[in-house]
């Protein structure tokens, strides 16, 4: 509980010389009442009849030369109670402001310095380190989730580490494989390169069964290091940042240090974790029922000898075997512990922050299999005596190892309910009755994968520094320096006991290396210039970038080991192939932004940014981008304060404007040969790496927003509307190719136009303030729209079936599922020209996956003591169901199927969801008809939820306990994610939406947290 | 603390300097060399070992997985699809070649082990043929070879295709942006394209093999291949004309012994894929992990039957494993499962075909001696007797047979033999009933290559 201090501005002295001259020059301060420097606050002087301004720094510092011994001083700044005082001949001192009550001063960290939620231009929204902290989780991006309007995260998988995929106002990307929708994400002012991309080189558990998903780079960052996450989205907020801006951008601010009493806080948390939803198998019996009336309906009888009748798994096996898959692979229950301690304090020149911890999550796979960081971060601010210089230095390091597994079990979930997973002598079992398991369906002993381990070790290292220098009292020059380096070290085994001792009885142990190093540095002075003029303050800033990234891997794959002995020792294999990638990524750029407040009434705001890009060819290499922002804070209008008092605050913004993207790799445009893996009689051998296109360019991305922002009755509400309106031009694609040209893909620009509209809501309010309660609720919503402008030529191209124009990307183009004809029990779909036959000219539109609106509710209510927060998620949207599963196994062959699929079609007349078991394959129609049902729109259902992603329930110790335990803060609490979810939804999670990937876990713990 | 202040003159130029050479090192700074661990396209044909590289990277490509077009591919799903052998287990896949019901979305198969490899080892020998063309540092004598044999590969690849899915698209460039919208074109076009090129091969490379083990198409490699191309034109004469050569130039011999017709140093040989890493493909696929396995792949009846009782291919080629009192048979020219040591090579082309060839040729041209007399090379090789017909239809006939059971499971001759001779429908419709259907004798298009490339068509039947 922020307890706020009603005391009065406080003058410190500094020294005070004897100086008997008229006039002085005065170098000063201006700090918060926490010690953090106020930059841009305006301080002027007044005294013998003249008036000096001055305008501090970044760092809060401030000059006023030859001002009057005697003057009378002014601070001012936005969000903060003006105070006034005499000089009395000080030449040196320290100004303390109080922030002023409400959420439209804070301080918002935007690009290249701050600003506040009345002066702001652009769309910015912020979550605190209070939003953070009540949620246990261990990626940042998990804490955004439902919070911020305009932005979906979906978190990819429920295994520990894995990645989140974030699209920030839709989705623009036409090829996601190529340009991703990932925003740009910058740490403490400097770009945090690895992004979130997933960086593991191999695949583990964290990878579904195409290979997508990950471990997620943004995972070494602990969000307890975290002071505050801005998320940009408007052209006006993220111009500055060029061709990089384009999906976004993601400001996280670490923890700083603040003046006073040195502070020790401690705070550990533990609970346990299982998935949200699963689905339930059928069982032995019913299995083997549905073989049987699969076998029935195909007409063949099941036999035990092979031929098309061949049935092992219920003519051989042993049918009373019964495992619940499930329960047995995925129903563990996980843990999570984390611990974290800083110590932070210092005085007014110098502050400090230092924290360590550490977070320990285990999976549901098997309690062995530990995910643990170890994270710790620091900063230090200093500024000189003279208050020309400061310096804020801060950095940090984690080490996250995460012991997984090669793949996830939980695609093992529809194994057959009878396999013999051990035999007598407690080995596991690779055949029954003679018959080997991958001779029946590829099956292998799901066991055999937890042998399978793969352990990854991400190491993150970052270090930024940020020197300023007053070269006049409105003039700074300030330099950002930074440095990251992202390491990750794989080690993947598979010894003997996890491979098929019968079928793949000369398949050796085998062992897999990689190693992969990020390392990236950027410079980037500036020069910012801040005065008043007339009744406004004009601030400019021009700057340049410099940034390399330097990306180093190399994959080792040992196999041919002749036991197990030293597996995680290439040099003991018989056979050792190893594989190098570098990249090298050069990013120049200058960029300018002016920025002109009059009276606290008129905004304007112009941002410049010209790139160079390594990533394109010889004369494609620069772009321009830029934007315009301007607001009308109208309530500052005497003719419209006095007629509506109840509108504390009225603003109006717009902003236009372009930018930019080259998230596509480098490289592409050269045209390169790599070695093969082989040799040919001894000799190393090459291949051309790729086709490549020399003659792409910068695609666009130009942003226009129109906002209204409304404070009410004092600001209790505070009501926020945006509408934006994104167009993405020029998209750079992984062109899909005829393999007759020897490629899958050329990356080309498309000359296509996406756009992508939608409706922000944030209303936040104050519902009751009564001294020992307090109640403050927080809505956000948005509705989305995503078209697919133009695409000339679309029929010609390979993409002529994906979309359609004046549709969503995710148009769902497909054949129309009509259902089970109750006569012939097998799926049917509209044929829509009536030609008899159903061809892809029968395709038509049927909606699409962009979510219709989605959003937040956030409530905290404060009791005496007792904090409670909760925040529901939600999200109306359609999501490829179960059913997307079935066309490559369907129900009634020799895989396990949910409970569901009992809704099959039996008789003639019985109207049924799923269509008649078939046990073989053949030419009849149900055949063809299940794998039309992957083309059409039959596999996409309502997969719209409520969910309650977030309780926290905290005790504050009171203040006459906190003195006799010498504390001065003692909180205890439970904190739970993923609580509940209401949904529709057939399958496991209505957002990962897929049946044989983890869904995310529902979490619990307990936890304590002191401050000395 | 800092004295500079006194100057402020000088401190302006500071940041504005920094900023002025970040501002104009920008052109340069954005421009990069390729990465260390790849090298730019025309320094691959810098020079002689450059390019030998580069070309060597095309039979490495042709090996890269088990089963793609030319590494055991082209064995497999033409005996399946053909009356040569059967699947055992439950693969759908598979099963669907067995049943000739392929379908058009037939994922491993038709399209990651036969179209996609074959275009993309063609891709490469296009892109190491305009890179040896375009290139002015290399010698005639590497840059003649190279170019030979790249046109020897690349007919290969276009005559498996041809065989396999009737008219495909010519690809004879890189340029994606003609090749992707690249029609099918006629088999006859293809044949008469392959034909020039081989001729042109035959001029470019030399009797000698340019490497140990004849593991790189010589002169008489490209002739090989330019004979069966002239046979499936009936072409009788050039066919009669190019085996001769083959089986004139000394260079090769019968093995008298048939468990040495596989073998790296085997005498029969005129070009075979060496391997620095594994045995064939063909050896662990066929042969069962034990001697009491049910073989995945077993040689069918009608194969079987086909042999004549003292016919020692039998022996030698065939392997037998007795599972529950059933005995197996399954292909056994190459004798390795495992993939090490690597003691075989994978043969492409052998004297025992162009013997057969010419004896085809030579019937045809009324030859009837000439031809009678070849095909007893290979029969008296067997262990059997000497065939004495006189009428051109029955020599033709044996010689027909002698290729089925000389040439079984061995690079889909089988298949395309039937096809060829136009018999095809007549045998696998009474031999695959009831699944045959005369459109079933070429395999469907990708699907997702239609889609990819809308000038693609269909074949009829899918």
């Amino acid at each position: 509980m922020k307890i706020i201090n009603y005391v009065l501005p406080i003058l410190l002295l500094a020294s005070a010389n004897q100086v008997f001259s008229q006039t002085l020059d005065v170098q000063g301060r201006v700090i918060t009442e926490a010690g953090t420097p106020i930059s841009g606050a305006t301080v002027t002087a007044t005294g013998d009849n003249k008036k000096t301004v001055a305008i501090t720094d970044t760092y809060g510092n401030f000059i006023l030369t030859e001002v009057s011994n005697n003057a009378i001083l002014q601070v001012s700044h936005v969000g903060y109670e003006p105070i006034r005082l005499k000089l009395q001949n000080r030449d040196k001192m320290t100004i303390i402001l109080k922030e002023k009550e409400g959420q439209l001063d804070e301080v918002i960290v935007q690009a290249y310095g701050t600003t506040t939620r009345r002066l702001n231009t652009g769309n910015i929204t912020k979550i605190t380190r209070k939003e953070i902290e009540a949620q246990p989780v261990s990626n940042p991006l998990a804490a955004l989730i439902g919070r911020v309007p305009g932005v979906t995260i979906v978190q990819t998988s429920g295994v520990p580490g894995s990645s989140f995929n974030i699209e920030i106002r839709g989705r623009t990307a036409i090829d996601q494989a190529l340009s991703k929708n990932d925003p740009l994400f910058i740490v403490d002012g400097v770009i945090f390169e690895p992004g979130n991309e997933p960086f593991n080189r191999l695949r583990s558990a964290a990878n579904d069964n195409f290979g997508q998903g990950g471990l997620s780079p943004l995972n070494s960052i602990n969000p307890a290091d975290i002071e505050s996450i801005e998320v940009l989205k408007d052209a006006d907020a993220t111009a500055i940042y060029g061709s990089r801006g384009a999906n976004g951008v993601v400001l996280i601010t670490t923890k700083k240090g603040n003046s006073g009493i040195t502070k020790i806080t401690a705070n550990l948390y533990s609970g346990l974790s299982v998935p949200t939803r699963t689905m339930n198998m059928l069982n032995t019996q019913q299995y083997v029922a549905m073989r049987k009336e699969g076998f029935h309906n195909d007409g063949v009888t099941p036999t035990a000898t092979t031929g098309s009748g061949y049935a092992p798994d219920i003519m051989i096996w042993d049918t009373t075997r019964y495992t619940d898959f499930k329960k047995l692979l995925i129903g563990n229950k996980a843990s999570a512990t984390d611990g974290q301690l800083s110590l932070s304090g210092g005085n007014q020149r110098t502050q400090f922050f230092i924290g360590g911890g550490f977070h320990i999550e285990s999976n549901v796979f098997s309690k062995k299999l530990h995910d643990t960081r170890l994270s710790t971060h620091y900063s230090i601010n200093h500024h000189s005596e003279n208050n020309k210089l400061s310096v804020a230095f801060s950095g940090g390091y984690s080490n996250d190892r995460n012991q997984l597994i090669s793949t996830d079990l939980t695609q093992y979930i529809n194994m057959i309910p009878n396999l013999k997973l051990y035999n007598e002598d407690g080995t596991l079992s690779w055949e029954q009755a003679g018959i080997s398991y991958a001779t029946v369906n590829n099956f292998i002993n799901p066991l055999s994968v937890l042998l399978k381990t793969n352990t990854s070790v991400a190491e993150n290292l970052y270090t930024n520094l940020q020197a300023s220098y007053r070269l006049f009292s409105s003039l700074i020059f300030k330099v950002s320096m930074g440095y990251n380096n992202f390491k990750n070290d794989e080690v993947s085994l598979i010894p003997k006991a996890a491979i098929d001792p019968i079928t793949y009885a000369f398949t050796t142990p085998s062992a897999a290396f990689a190693n992969a190093s990020n390392n990236s540095w950027i410079i980037e002075p500036q020069l910012s210039y801040k005065k008043a003029i007339g009744k406004g303050n004009l601030t400019v800033l021009a700057g340049g970038t410099l940034q390399e990234r330097k990306y180093r891997a190399i994959v080792t794959r040992a196999s041919k080991f002749s036991n197990d002995l030293l597996l995680n020792n290439p040099a003991a294999a018989a056979l050792v192939t190893s594989e190098a990638s570098r990249s090298l990524y050069h990013y120049q750029a200058v960029f300018g932004r002016a920025n002109y407040s009059w009276n606290n009434q008129y905004l304007l705001n112009i941002t410049f940014r010209r790139d160079g890009s390594s990533r394109f060819g010889p004369n494609k290499q620069f772009s321009n981008f830029g934007a315009i922002g301007a607001g009308w804070i109208f309530t500052q209008e005497p003719f419209i304060s006095d007629k509506l008092e109840f509108l504390s605050f009225g603003k109006i913004r717009v902003s236009y404007g372009m930018t930019g993207n080259d998230q596509i790799g480098d490289y592409k445009f050269m045209d390169l040969w790599a070695a093969s893996n082989n040799t040919y009689q001894g000799i190393p051998t090459l291949n051309p790496q790729k086709l490549y296109n020399p003659d792409f360019a910068w695609e666009t991305n130009k942003k226009l927003e129109g906002a209204m922002e409304l404070g009410l009755l004092k600001d209790k509400i505070f009501l926020s509307v945006s509408y934006y309106r994104n167009r993405s031009k020029n998209q750079l694609v992984n062109y899909p190719l005829p393999t007759q040209t020897g490629s899958q893909s050329v990356v080309v620009n498309l000359p296509a136009l996406v756009q992508n509209t939608g409706l922000e809501l944030l209303l936040t309010t104050k519902n009751i303030d009564k001294g020992n309660f307090t109640w403050t609720s927080s809505f956000n919503a948005t509705v989305p729209r995503n078209k697919l402008i133009s695409f000339p030529g679309l029929s010609l191209t390979s993409y002529k079936n994906s979309f359609v124009e004046g549709e969503p990307l995710s148009v769902i183009n497909r054949y129309k599922y009509t259902g089970v004809d109750p006569e012939t029990g097998v799926y049917t779909y509209e044929d829509l020209n009536k030609d008899g036959a159903l061809t892809t000219d029968d395709y038509m539109v049927l909606g699409s996956l962009t979510p219709k609106f989605y959003g937040g509710i956030a409530n905290t209510i404060t009791a005496r003591n007792f904090q409670f927060e909760f925040l529901f998620q939600f999200k109306k949207q359609l999501g490829k169901n179960y059913l997307s599963q079935l066309y490559s196994t369907p129900p009634g062959f020799i895989i396990n199927q949910p409970e569901i699929v009992l809704n099959r079609w039996q008789n003639p007349g019985d109207i049924a969801s799923v269509q008649q078991f078939v046990a073989i394959y053949s030419s009849r129609p149900p055949l063809s008809a299940i794998n039309r049902l992957n083309v059409s729109n039959g596999i996409y259902g309502d997969a719209s939820f409520i969910r309650l992603k977030n309780v926290s329930i905290s005790y504050f110790l009171p203040v006459n306990l906190l003195s006799v335990l010498k504390m001065s803060s003692m909180k205890v609490y439970v904190n739970a994610q993923n609580i509940f979810t209401l949904t529709k939804y057939v399958g496991l999670d209505p957002e990962t939406q897929y049946m044989y990937v983890l869904p995310p876990l529902k979490t619990i713990v307990a936890g304590i947290q002191i401050t000395f | 603390m800092c004295q500079i202040n006194s100057n402020k003159k000088l401190l302006w130029i500071i940041p504005i300097l920094a900023m002025a050479i970040m501002a104009l090192s920008c052109k340069k700074f954005v421009q990069i060399a390729p990465p260390e661990t790849l090298i730019e396209g025309r320094v691959a044909f810098s020079n002689n070992d450059a390019a030998l590289s580069a070309a060597l990277g095309v039979y490495a490509s042709m090996q890269i997985s088990s089963l793609q077009m030319c590494f055991g591919g082209m064995t497999l799903y033409p005996a399946l699809t053909g009356d040569e052998m059967v699947y055992t287990s439950t693969n759908a896949e598979l099963l669907s070649f067995q049943n000739n019901s392929i379908l058009a979305d037939n994922g491993t198969g038709i399209y990651s082990r036969l179209w996609v490899p074959a275009y993309r080892t063609i891709f490469y020998a296009n892109s190491v043929l305009e890179g040896i063309r375009n290139s002015s540092n290399l010698t005639d004598n590497v840059r003649e070879q190279l170019e030979g044999e790249m046109l020897v590969v690349r007919a290969l690849h276009y005559y498996c295709l041809a065989n396999l899915f009737g008219d495909v698209p010519l690809e004879l460039s890189t340029d994606y942006r003609i090749n992707s919208i690249m029609p099918r074109t006629p088999v006859t076009e293809i044949y008469n394209r392959l034909i020039t090129d081989l001729l042109d091969a035959k001029t470019l490379l030399k009797e000698e093999y340019p490497s140990a083990s004849r593991a790189r198409p010589n002169k008489w490699t490209a002739a090989a291949l330019l004979s069966r191309i002239y046979l499936y034109k009936e072409d009788w004469l050039n066919a009669e004309l190019q085996s001769s050569s083959v089986i004139n130039s000394t260079a090769y011999s019968l093995e008298d012994n048939l468990n040495s017709v596989f073998t790296p140093a085997s005498k029969e040989t005129i070009w075979q894929m060496a391997n620095d890493r594994n045995n064939t493909s063909e050896g662990a696929t066929f042969i069962p992990f034990s001697a009491t396995s049910t073989p995945s792949y077993v040689i069918s009846d009608f194969l079987l039957s086909a042999f004549e009782d003292e016919d020692l291919r039998m022996a030698a080629w065939i392997g037998t494993n007795l599972v529950n009192g059933v005995t197996y048979s399954f292909p056994y020219k190459y004798k390795l499962r495992t993939a090490t040591p690597v003691t075989e090579f994978y043969v492409i082309f052998r004297l025992a075909e162009q013997y057969l060839i010419r004896a085809e040729a030579q019937a045809r041209l009324k030859n009837i001696e000439d031809a009678r007399s070849d095909l007893n090379t290979i029969r008296l090789r067997a262990g059997l007797t000497e065939l004495t017909i006189y009428a051109e239809d029955s020599l033709l006939a044996s010689i027909e047979h002698e290729r089925q059971v000389e040439l079984f499971c061995e690079w889909g001759h089988r298949w395309c033999d039937l096809k060829r001779t136009g018999k095809i429908d007549a045998v696998l419709g009474e031999r695959k009933k009831p699944n045959w259907q005369s459109t079933d004798a070429v395999y469907p298009i990708p699907k997702s290559e239609l889609l990819y490339n809308p000038v693609l068509t269909q074949n009829a039947g899918y």
